[in-house]
């Protein structure tokens, strides 16, 4: 279940996609208790193997680690935009990012992590996210995305 | 013409469903029938009906890990990686009208 306060809106410049994913897990450690550098590591890690955007402003930064029972996501709006080196060039202003238990996994965190995915390629889903700057409809959409794949 | 497909990332999580939409939304705008399996970490979903197969005209694997193709022996197969599929899907299914 996602709340208000899993979702961040921030109005701060990032020069690269380095110091978002930064910012990122400064939000994500504060709400997990994560230790920050391991989810920095593995938000790094993961672009390495290939950029998370997924174009249109969008990305979906993921860590997997091996040593949480829980999986978690949540919602990160850039409104200066990040520069993610995307495909289609454009900035990045909203990223969903998932920290992923990677062996100890509930196959139920994982399903709703899936489907937040899928469910981000809905045209009326990303006009609410890039327009709408209210927590409780943001967190009210997140969760409706994570009910069906 | 008729697609069917697999998608699988690394993560299993995230990528491979947005690789799935992206195929299939390409391929439904120039008016081919798409089926697009996905192997994540949750398992199989999607799942490709031994019917969808058989009348399919090629396969897509989008994939970046290593899956089987068992089930495609005898037809064309297209691989590339998710990332292809996520940003030019459509420019792949054009390519493949003229392949097909």
């Amino acid at each position: 279940m996602v709340t208000e306060n899993d979702i961040q809106i921030n109005s701060s410049k990032y020069e690269n996609k380095q110091q978002a994913l930064e910012e990122i897990s400064t939000f994500v450690s504060k709400r997990t208790n994560i230790d920050k550098d391991k989810l920095l590591a593995g938000f790094l890690e993961r672009e390495q193997e290939s950029n998370t955007a997924i174009g249109d402003e969008f990305a979906i930064p993921h860590a997997v680690l091996t040593d949480i029972s829980d999986s978690y996501v949540f919602l990160h709006i850039f409104e200066d935009g990040v520069d993610w080196q995307a495909y289609d060039d454009k900035k990045v202003r909203i990223a969903f990012s998932l920290v992923v238990a990677g062996d100890l996994h509930n196959v139920q965190h994982i399903r709703k992590l899936s489907a937040i995915a899928s469910n981000l390629m809905d045209e009326e889903v990303q006009k609410i996210l890039k327009e709408s700057r209210n927590k409780k409809e943001l967190s009210n959409l997140v969760n409706k995305m994570g009910e069906k794949l | 013409m008729k697609i069917v497909g697999i998608c699988a990332c690394t993560a299993g999580v995230a990528h491979t469903y947005i690789a799935r939409d992206k195929l299939i939304k390409a391929a439904e705008a120039r008016n081919h029938e798409i089926h697009i399996e996905t192997q994540g970490t949750i398992g199989v979903e999607f799942e490709l009906t031994e019917e969808q197969i058989k009348e399919a005209d090629i396969v897509i694997t989008a994939v970046d890990i290593k899956v089987s193709e068992d089930r495609f022996v005898g037809k064309k197969i297209v691989r590339i990686p998710t990332h292809i599929a996520i940003k030019a899907a459509g420019q792949l299914i054009e390519k493949l009208e003229q392949e097909v």
